[in-house]
């Protein structure tokens, strides 16, 4: 019997680093990626264009206009994006190649977290300084801000990137994009204030607190520089992020 | 190099794959025959880790497939030339492949090159046609230069150059030493191709056989003026004429004795040599999924 010819040397043995670097391949190849992130960029800069001061001289309002332009648009583009990384590879059935170049479903699924968070956290960043420098030039402030509003503005990449770590630990748990968005803007829009509504109706003040402690009270609080905030938001993409693998693990493909 | 032991896939309604044993050997191009349904696919996404067997086990190399260190170097698979990211391009979806195994960059251009997909390569591939399709399924099912290559319907889409290509490709590697399993449901693709084949149906094997031993079931035709004590005597014999019978599955020579015996005179004694469709229908033909139950299920909603 012939040895099969080896085309090439065989190369090092494939690592977690490997399957990061595909991650970040298939992310950067794909021209909706680029869409999705020029569109939040774009979002913010009408939106902070657009925001009126709002005339109280004891608020930094560019850091409000750009909260605002998050709270409203942006995080819901860069959350579509984070289900995309998931959805996408199910609805194209390529998550049978993916798989089959990593059968370690954990191993893939840390590294599109790693991708979506890296790359969500330093592009949110960016584009949140781009909303406060707007702002901030539009209300003639930029000279008043400090280190604290540097903060906040990592606070916003910050909260982008876990947001859209959460639509990727959805989008693996369910594994179709509507549905994933679905839950997802009844976690972020619909919960909060049924649980602010519950809680005026049944002078249940304690409700009010839990709201708190969902994702997009929580990330506005965070974004106002209350930073233990932030392992609220943490816990909360570690959560999807572990059910998906649970699901993924479990179930076929 | 690929061995199924008493593997079995079942879902809530149907059994895919039902106790499947068997090894596939180096050095052979194996066809993996059935109508669909049978279990092909099923069988070969259990080798590959996507589905969980509900029993048996499939080792690749004496692992299972998750234990592989860099798997497409060790077994390239074509399961479903489709599953692409449509937005990305072929030689993209290439090189993130290549890039999880740390397969250098420029085996990508090779196997483009291999299967003539250079000049598409830059296209999304939500814009290929099936057959391009195909060549980049394979074109990544070559990338790992692997020992072992899984096909799945791969001449599906493909033009009549595209079928002998495939063909050709598939000798030779077979011929350097490589494992092929290749899957179709139809029975002519495999007839230059295949060294062994192995029949499913209804995830069951209903044959492991070669090409001669499909055809050997040699049936007997047989004619002469008063033939009436030998169809009493061969049960599966049918009157093809006034004077004729036919005997699938006896061979001249028992046909002659019997009727030596019996005291029939013959004017006419011949082998019938089934064609291969023909005898793999017959092999299927219990098991063909769908016929059937359209044939007897109820009309609804109409």
């Amino acid at each position: 019997m012939n040895t099969p010819s080896l085309a090439f040397p065989a190369p090092a043995a494939a690592t977690t680093f490997s399957t990061f670097l595909a991650e970040t391949y298939k992310l950067a190849s794909v021209r909706s990626t680029w869409w999705f992130l020029g569109g939040a960029a774009a979002v913010m800069l009408a939106s902070t264009l657009s925001e009126p001061d709002d005339g109280d001289p004891t608020t930094v309002p560019a850091v409000t206009a750009a909260v605002h332009a998050l709270l409203y648009y942006v995080q819901y583009i860069l959350l579509a994006l984070g289900v995309l990384v998931a959805t996408s590879e199910f609805a194209s059935r390529s998550i049978t190649v993916t798989l089959a170049c990593t059968p370690s479903r954990t191993r893939v699924l840390a590294a599109k977290t790693l991708v979506v968070g890296t790359t969500v956290f330093a592009v949110g960043t960016a584009i949140a300084a781009l909303g406060v420098g707007v702002a901030g030039a539009r209300f003639d402030e930029l000279g008043t801000m400090g280190a604290q509003h540097a903060g906040q503005v990592v606070a916003m990449g910050l909260y982008l990137a876990l947001l859209a770590v959460l639509g990727l630990g959805v989008g693996t748990l369910v594994r179709r994009t509507a549905g994933a968005l679905a839950i997802l803007v009844v976690l972020l829009l619909l919960v909060p204030e049924l649980l602010g509504f519950a809680a005026d109706r049944l002078s249940a003040p304690w409700l009010a607190t839990f709201a708190e402690y969902t994702p997009s009270p929580a990330g506005w609080l965070l974004m106002s520089g209350r930073w233990e905030y932030a392992p609220v938001l943490a816990a909360w993409a570690a959560a999807a992020v572990g059910a998906g693998a649970w699901v993924l693990r479990a179930r076929d493909v | 190099m690929i061995r199924l032991n008493r593997l079995t896939k079942r879902y809530a309604d149907k059994t895919a794959v039902d106790g499947l044993t068997l090894e596939l050997r180096p050095g052979t191009v194996t066809g993996f025959l059935g109508p669909n349904g049978a279990g092909k696919s099923t069988t070969m996404r259990l080798i590959l880790g996507l589905d969980t067997p509900t029993g048996g086990s499939a080792l690749v190399k004496g692992v299972p497939y998750a234990e592989l260190r860099q798997p497409l170097r060790t077994i390239g698979a074509l399961l479903d030339a489709k599953a692409v990211h449509p937005g990305r391009s072929g030689r993209d979806h290439l090189r993130a492949m290549a890039l999880s195994q740390r397969i250098p960059l420029r085996r990508v251009e090779e196997v483009l090159e291999l299967t003539g997909m250079t000049q598409a390569a830059r296209r999304r591939a939500g814009t290929y046609s099936l057959g391009m399709s195909q060549r980049l399924g394979i074109a990544g099912a070559l990338l790992g230069d692997p020992e072992i290559l899984m096909l799945d319907e791969p001449v599906n889409g493909l033009d009549p150059d595209g079928v002998r290509w495939i063909r050709t490709l598939l000798r030779s590697l077979a011929e350097q030493g490589r494992t092929v399993l290749v899957s179709s449901h139809l029975m002519s693709e495999m007839e230059q191709t295949t060294d062994r084949l192995i029949v499913l149906g209804r995830g069951r094997l209903v044959a492991d056989t070669t090409m001669a031993g499909l055809r050997a079931a040699t049936g007997t035709t047989v004619r002469g003026p008063d033939l009436g004590p030998l169809a009493q005597t061969l049960t599966e014999a049918t009157w093809s004429g006034p004077h004729e019978l036919t005997v699938p599955g006896v061979p001249p020579s028992r046909v002659g004795e019997l009727a030596h015996r019996l005291g029939v005179r013959l004017h006419g004694l011949e082998a019938v040599e089934p064609s291969l469709e023909e005898s793999y229908m017959k092999l299927t033909a219990h098991s063909v999924e769908y016929a059937a139950e359209v044939a007897t299920a109820p009309q609804e909603n109409t």
